[in-house]
């Protein structure tokens, strides 16, 4: 299996980190657009809740922009912005005891109320959301999304490189099959 | 479709769906600093103490000089285990060479200082650790235990001048934090029944060791399975239960058992459940909580019983001894037992091994008829018995049987003296308000307790599914047990089957 190319610049998003480390704010803007979807589908993928994913997407980056001087670039800027996220999504995990999981109808309420979703996107991100288990969620997202390499995952995640691989393969072969009913 | 076109779709999907929050992000990092603190107006108490440890850290691994990793030979593993549980590998000049974190707590705790471990000393490590500890609410006012277990390469003066420098620190940050902490240090010493424990249930040789120690005490009931999924606060709860004599394990301050109701709110229970079902013979006044503390061989204990932690309240009355659980969570009284005082009573000199003659079974069967039909009627045991289980074993008698649908129990030794009568755990005359006598609820009903409790829609499809009505050992608690899995969760919880309340809830990553 080959790794996904990467969805976001490498480069730019390392010289994003270190202007942001330098205090420049609309280094911060662009980083922002050029990661929110991936962290946000990361925190979302772990939280299974909206509320919360939204919350860890706006932590995630005011902790970039305190951190940032700490920073020191291996080529790996994803792997170290998922990082913070995954940090302040179990920290939310400490602080409510538990995860919150929303119920399947009101994630459904909350998605159909977006307009900014197609229908097919709609189908996708519940399927995503209420058909995968969490470990399988996670790492689609994580390569499909925020662009990570497999390896990246299995470290983020700590899970063996062959468990992700294998768990990617089966992931994706139960998305085409849920996927190809629903859209019957 | 393609993997290409699946995924694309999930990257839109995803994409499109998020929110766009820069303005408020823009506005809190103006108006935090950018480096020069980790402090942010944000964040939370907890994490500027974090910080504050981490601070340490550096600061003292700056004083200590370059960070020497020549002496990377391991030479002691220190176990810190409170809930989150890790190891540290230190070299001969007690500088950290590995950490592991031992369980997905301790993770959490290390996710942001296990880099900056390595190569300090092992105490300001500690200091570190625990700092986290405290501010990530792991160590708190209602669970204040710290267990260090030390493995030393060099034996005893190793052990000694290890622990002393770790417990010393951890003295210093507890003052400093005005955290009353229970300490209790340790040497791991080579036990193959211990390591087994360990393994079995996946905890440290440190805390299995622990439970080792609680399970060897005297008339020790308790079950290591049970034991293992206990905290280490609540361990140490039990080990002060049991004195504190143990020269293998330093204890220094008492386990915190704010987390629990007080024993007089306990006595409390005690006392309203009695007086309402009027089971206490030979009184002539309902007992208060300070008159039941008058009563013979009167004592009120934090205890640990099927899962759950209890207060044991004891005393005598008339003859009879009585043993009455409370929950130490919600107050409830969970296990009622009264049974014949044997004390000072020449004529219970049994031999427990003597077999039972055909003679002395018949005698027994005889004894256990007239008990039987005094409490249920003249001719119940003939008509039942078939149903009704009894097993001789040397020295004494078992008999098992159900009346209504509740589980009565009577052990008589071999001389015909009851010495255990539970009645289904429930009162011997029961009242009218006897909260057994309530109906139960369904499985739908505590099936739908549950999944709000869990905030899972009541049509989720749930994977694995099962649920069963159980009785709570010896005690008169119904309850439904119920497992199932859902979206890569496991989740286990019992409901109470009377009342519908939680009274076990875990959700555990599959």
């Amino acid at each position: 299996m080959t790794d996904r190319p990467s969805n976001h610049p490498t480069g730019l998003i390392d010289k994003c980190i270190s202007s942001i480390a330098k205090g420049a704010q609309d280094a911060l803007t662009e980083l922002y657009n050029l990661t929110k979807g991936a962290v946000y589908a990361y925190a979302l993928s772990v939280t299974k809740n909206v509320q919360d994913a939204e919350d860890v997407l706006h932590d995630t980056f005011v902790t970039i922009y305190q951190k940032a001087h700490q920073y020191k670039s291996h080529s790996k800027p994803m792997a170290w912005i998922l990082t913070i996220a995954k940090n302040l999504c179990y920290q939310r995990f400490r602080q409510q005891g538990r995860f919150c999981d929303m119920p399947d109808e009101q994630l459904e309420r909350y998605f159909v109320a977006n307009t900014q979703l197609s229908a097919d996107d709609r189908l996708t991100i519940l399927a995503c959301l209420q058909k995968l288990t969490d470990q399988e969620r996670q790492i689609v997202v994580l390569h499909a999304v925020s662009g990570l390499k497999h390896r990246e995952i299995a470290k983020l995640m700590e899970l063996p490189l062959s468990t992700v691989l294998s768990k990617y393969k089966r992931t994706i072969a139960k998305l085409k099959s849920i996927l190809s009913e629903e859209n019957q | 479709m393609n993997k290409k076109q699946i995924e694309n779709r999930i990257q839109s999907a995803f994409t499109s769906a998020t929110p766009n929050n820069l303005q408020s992000i823009q506005a809190d990092c103006q108006r935090v600093p950018q480096q020069t603190t980790r402090r942010t107006n944000f964040m939370t108490k907890r994490w500027k103490i974090a910080a504050m440890a981490l601070a340490m850290v550096l600061v003292v691994a700056a004083v200590f000089g370059a960070v020497d990793l020549s002496q990377n030979a391991y030479a002691a593993t220190v176990t810190i285990d409170v809930n989150p549980s890790i190891s540290i590998e230190i070299d001969g000049k007690q500088r950290v060479v590995s950490v592991t974190a031992n369980n997905q707590d301790a993770q959490i705790i290390l996710a942001d200082i296990k880099e900056d471990l390595v190569g300090v000393k092992v105490n300001v490590a500690v200091k570190a650790i625990l700092g986290q500890m405290l501010a990530k609410g792991y160590i708190s006012e209602i669970s204040n235990s710290v267990l260090v277990s030390v493995d030393p390469q060099k034996g005893k003066w190793a052990y000694d001048e290890i622990v002393k420098s770790i417990t010393d620190e951890i003295d210093i940050v507890m003052t400093e934090k005005n955290v009353d902490c229970s300490l209790m240090s340790q040497q791991v010493k080579r036990n193959q029944a211990v390591e087994e424990l360990a393994q079995k249930y996946d905890i440290t040789v440190g805390k299995a060791q622990l439970i080792y120690k609680l399970l060897s005490t005297p008339d020790s009931t308790y079950d290591e399975a049970k034991l293992a999924e206990l905290t280490v606060n609540e361990l140490a709860i039990l080990l002060g239960k049991h004195g504190n004599n143990d020269k293998d394990i330093e204890r220094k301050g008492a386990a915190s058992d704010k987390a629990y109701i007080t024993k007089q709110e306990a006595l409390t229970a005690v006392v309203d459940y009695l007086n309402t079902n009027s089971v206490v013979e030979g009184l002539t006044e309902a007992l208060t909580t300070d008159s039941i503390k008058k009563l013979a061989e009167f004592e009120i204990d934090l205890d640990f019983d099927n899962h759950t932690m209890v207060y044991e309240v004891d005393f005598e009355v008339a003859g009879y001894e009585y043993e009455i659980e409370v929950d130490a969570t919600t107050g409830v009284v969970v296990d009622y037992q009264k049974s014949i005082d044997d004390k000072d009573d020449d004529r219970h000199e049994v031999d427990v091994n003597k077999d039972i003659s055909e003679q002395d079974k018949q005698e027994l069967l005889n004894k256990i008829r007239t008990l039987v039909d005094e409490k249920l009627g003249e001719g119940w045991f003939d008509e039942h018995k078939d149903g009704i289980k009894i097993e001789f074993d040397k020295g004494e008698v078992e008999v098992e049987f159900f009346y209504q649908g509740k589980e009565y129990e009577l052990e008589l030794d071999i001389n015909g003296r009851v010495t255990e009568h539970m009645p289904g755990g429930r009162p011997e005359h029961p009242h009218q308000d006897d909260p057994t006598n309530q109906a139960l609820i369904s499985k739908d009903e505590a099936k739908s307790i549950l999944l709000n409790h869990a905030g899972i829609a009541q049509d989720a499809v749930l994977v694995d599914y099962e649920i069963e009505l159980e009785r709570a050992d010896h005690g008169n608690m119904m309850y439904y047990e119920i497992e199932f899995e859902l979206g890569g969760y496991e989740y286990e919880a019992k409901v109470n089957a009377k009342t519908g309340t939680i009274i076990k809830f875990t959700k555990q990553a599959d």
